[in-house]
């Protein structure tokens, strides 16, 4: 894989060899079901298999945490071998006895990462075949530091272009980054994104930094949404409370004050009374000055198209 | 019994010769007729160049055969060992050509070792193929009549009050392979009238009343609806099948087999979304189900890379899915198909540009366990997508354009399906028995529309359960090859016509509180047509009026002043609410 991208020559600690990189797959647990992890298992692992039986990717390693107040497994040892085979040459399991949220679950498996690449999703999720190798035929190109999946049944809206696949922000259901993008970065911001646009105020930040994020649409992944009798994805409870939050977060963090003040004056004029208590957070918490500091003040990554942190080409809100 | 019935041109006689005929070749070996009766097959049998020979415990037939010079044997096959021993010393080393069992299986009261007995004999003497001719119970007239509650045993026809055993279809195959034999061919005698067809006036079996037309109608599609003898010929296998009970031994095969069979239909020319259509499925919650991927017409290479596409699944999947291959006929072909060959309790269809969401399979069980034997339905919705191919080398050749539309209504009305088709066909499942047990299918005859079609026939038969639950995304394709493009209006519009003359041609089971909803729609049109009527009255007196108008003096002189306003305004206000009225 090549990984002379001039502006950062200085700081990958690239592999120059031939050897095909070395992979770490991360997924993070809350209340997980085994139907629902062992699913994930046969993706991903097939995925990897694949992926190395093509010389795509060298070492693997299966990293697992768990934010689920109740362990699922009781090791690394419970994941069946019947299930992952030889995809992996190294399996960890870590339960951290406590919610960190996804992006706060990631950054602490992130601390042992030694792979060059990493592939970071969500336990909801189903890997198709060839995936691993399509994404990480993706990286081939050294300005790329991230690259989503196409997200399957339920595709997700955000655009992007179909001549250099660039897309304002991956998801985090289900990305691979380059090891040199998550130490460049230092990950996820759980103290301020603790569930929703974690993913969004990272993109933006290894684009800050200089890489690109694209969209793979030839990378599949089946991530299992479901949509309510109007043909809507209903936002659940926590989605409701935290990307709210995040709006405003996002505007603060990404130098559109003006945004934020807006966003805030909405949520706390509006009729649902979630909304109202989350201004009231943010309210002390400008009190206090506890605000992000303010990047991208050219405006030259962060994009704010109405709700939304991209274009979209359509919308699953009922709306 | 001993029967002296006549062979005639095309009988069940005539159907067992033509057998032996067709299997064996060694002219002037032996034909030997087992429980042979008055032999009616001996001339023919003697006439085509084989020698026969006749044999039957009761000697009235034996000595009429020998008396018309053919060859004869005392023997008993209740007792096999002593009479194929006598037989083989009768034979004197003679080769044999085929051995017949003509009426005679039904006569025994355990078949099977004496089947058995018969193929170790058979392969003593090099193998010689087996025609046998049963009478089918399952004949559409003994059904009705069951359901009148009549058992009409008579001396001789399908209720012989002679026989011992009664066979079905399945249970001759399945009775033949326990005794090992392989059916090598097949020569069924049907009769559209049974011996059983009485009393004529019963409303059940009479065919032009609307019961009768219905009740006959539900099993015809089958092989044996109207088979009134089953002729078979069989080889002998060197070693039986299992020797267990029949019962033991068919339980296990309705255990395993899957809740629902999925038929994945493709051409294999949309290898990406083919890809899709089979991630979807592998990534189900409920995973009781398999895959029959039926591949239509394929482009030279295709096969071999949608088998590719399946093994590079985890093998937990890959094992539940078999490819097929299809070749001809119309869009209806590849899921009849793929139906016969289905193992499941269900049937359901997933196109390869269709995706299911994850709990799609899941939902077809809720149901079937809540409604067993009713069709299945879930919600659906459909999505516009586009060809689409940019310079990125991840592209992969199609863009989503809109958020999934819910097209399709939430609950199933099945006078409102008899207008048109409001159901896609991967959102319902039907029982897999509607096609095995009662030969139901895709019509083959249509080009389109073949799934409304089946639907109406499915629904109508089984009734209808349905989630609203949104089960599977439909993606229709903007401007790109499908069937609404590949099909023009004219050749819509004729299956549609299509579809209602099968329909209109048999009577038609309505579901409950149809008759509320025809009346409610009686009523609608009566409604309707009242407030026409009421509304051409209006016009026309608006009509007159105006003419009254434009024809007086006073309105000629100041025609430009009164345009707008006055009566002309009056009279456009008297019409309007009445418009707007019609228009909610």
């Amino acid at each position: 894989m090549s990984t002379d991208h001039p502006d950062h020559q200085a700081n990958t600690g690239e592999n120059r060899s031939d050897d095909p990189p070395s992979l770490c797959v991360q997924t993070v647990l809350y209340r997980s079901g085994h139907a629902e992890f062992s699913r994930f298992l046969m993706g991903i692992s097939t995925a990897c298999s694949l992926a190395r039986s093509e010389g795509v990717i060298g070492r693997t390693r299966l990293a697992v945490g768990d934010c689920s107040p109740e362990p699922l497994l009781s090791g690394p040892d419970a994941i069946a071998t019947g299930i992952i085979g030889d995809a992996f040459d190294d399996v960890s399991y870590l339960a951290y006895g406590e919610n960190l949220g996804s992006g706060g679950g990631h950054n602490r498996l992130f601390s042992d990462l030694n792979e060059e690449l990493v592939a970071v999703m969500n336990p909801d999720t189903y890997a198709s075949p060839r995936m691993v190798v399509e994404l990480v035929g993706a990286l081939s190109d050294a300005t790329v530091g991230v690259v989503e999946a196409r997200q399957l049944p339920l595709e997700h809206p955000k655009a992007h272009s179909p001549d250099t696949g660039d897309t304002s922000w991956a998801s985090g259901s289900c990305f691979l980054a380059r090891g040199e993008v998550i130490a460049a970065t230092g990950g996820f911001d759980p103290g301020l994104f603790f569930l929703y646009c974690d993913d969004v105020d990272f993109s933006w930040r290894v684009r800050l930094a200089g890489w690109r994020v694209v969209h793979r649409p030839s990378a599949r992944v089946f991530h299992d949404k479901r949509l309510t009798v109007e043909g809507v994805v209903e936002p659940g409870e926590s989605e409701v409370r935290y990307s709210a939050e995040a709006a405003v977060l996002l505007a603060w963090r990404y130098s559109r004050p003006d945004l934020a003040m807006e966003t805030l004056q909405s949520l706390e004029s509006s009729s649902d009374a979630r909304h109202r208590d989350v201004a009231a957070g943010l309210r002390a918490r400008l009190k206090a000055g506890n605000i992000p500091e303010p990047l991208d003040p050219e405006h030259g990554v962060a994009m704010f198209v109405d709700a939304d942190y991209a274009p979209h080409r359509f919308s699953y809100a009922a709306r | 019994m001993t029967y002296d019935f006549a062979y005639g041109d095309d009988t069940p006689y005539a159907r067992a010769v033509s057998l032996v005929q067709h299997h064996c070749h060694h002219l002037g070996q032996v034909v030997i007729d087992l429980g042979c009766g008055f032999g009616a097959i001996a001339e023919p049998v003697t006439s085509l160049g084989f020698t026969y020979l006749g044999i039957d415990v009761e000697t009235s037939g034996v000595k009429a055969l020998e008396e018309r010079g053919m060859e004869v044997m005392v023997g008993d096959l209740t007792a096999p060992e002593v009479l194929l021993s006598e037989l083989d010393q009768q034979l004197a080393g003679r080769p044999v050509a085929a051995i017949c069992m003509l009426d005679v299986v039904e006569h025994l009261a355990n078949p099977g070792p004496v089947l058995d007995s018969v193929r170790q004999f058979a392969l003593s003497v090099g193998g010689p193929p087996l025609v046998v001719s049963i009478p089918n119970v399952t004949h559409v007239d003994l059904g009705v009549k069951l359901l009148m509650g009549r058992w009409d045993v008579t001396p001789t026809g399908l209720l012989d009050a002679t026989h011992l055993r009664f066979f079905s279809a399945a249970l001759l195959t399945e009775t033949m392979k326990r005794a090992g034999w392989t059916e090598i061919g097949s020569a069924d005698f049907e009769l559209q009238f049974s011996d059983q067809h009485f009393p004529t006036d019963a409303v059940t079996l009479e065919r032009n009343t609307p019961l009768g037309a219905f009740l006959t109608g539900v099993r015809t599609g089958t092989p044996s609806a109207l088979v009134n003898q089953f002729v078979r010929a069989y080889l002998p296998a060197l070693t039986p099948s299992a020797a267990d009970s029949l019962q033991s031994a068919e339980a296990p095969a309705e255990v395993q087999a899957p809740f629902l069979s999925v038929l994945v239909r493709t051409r294999g020319t949309r290898p990406s979304t083919l890809g899709e259509a089979l991630l979807s499925l592998a990534a189900q919650s409920c995973d009781d189900f398999e895959v029959v991927l039926v591949v239509h017409d394929p482009a030279p290479g295709a096969v071999e890379q949608v088998e590719n596409a399946v093994t590079e699944f985890h093998p937990e999947f890959a094992r539940r899915v078999r490819v097929v291959v299809v070749r001809g006929g119309s869009r209806s072909r590849p899921l009849n198909e793929g139906a016969r060959m289905a193992r499941g309790r269900y049937l359901t269809v997933l196109d390869d540009d269709d995706l299911a969401l994850g709990h799609w399979v899941e939902t077809f069980k809720t149901l079937a366990t809540r409604a067993p034997g009713r069709v299945l339905r879930t919600g659906a919705v459909q999505q516009v997508i586009v060809e689409r191919t940019g310079a990125w080398a991840g592209s992969d050749g199609y863009d989503v354009l809109s958020k999934p539309a819910r097209e399709y209504p939430l609950d199933f009305d099945f006078v409102d399906h008899l207008a048109d088709n409001r159901t896609p066909s991967c959102g319902y499942a039907v029982p897999r028995s509607l096609v095995s047990d009662l030969g139901h299918g895709w019509d083959e005859s249509l080009s389109v529309l073949e799934d409304w079609e089946f639907l109406l026939r499915a629904s109508s038969l089984c009734g209808v359960e349905g989630s609203h639950t949104i089960g599977s995304l439909v993606r229709i394709w903007q401007g790109g090859e499908r069937s609404t493009t590949l099909h023009d209006e004219q050749e819509w519009e004729e299956a549609r016509a299509a579809v209602r003359a099968k329909v209109d041609a048999m009577p038609l089971l309505l579901h409950r509180g149809s008759m509320t909803r025809l009346v409610g729609l009686m009523r609608g049109e009566e409604t309707a047509r009242s407030e026409n009527a009421s509304l051409r009255e209006a016009l026309e007196g608006t009509r007159r009026e105006l003419i009254d108008v434009r024809e007086s003096t006073s309105w000629r002189m100041t025609e430009v002043a009164r345009r707008a306003t006055g009566k002309t305004r009056r009279l456009l206000q008297r019409l309007r609410p009445r418009f707007l009225r019609r228009s909610r």
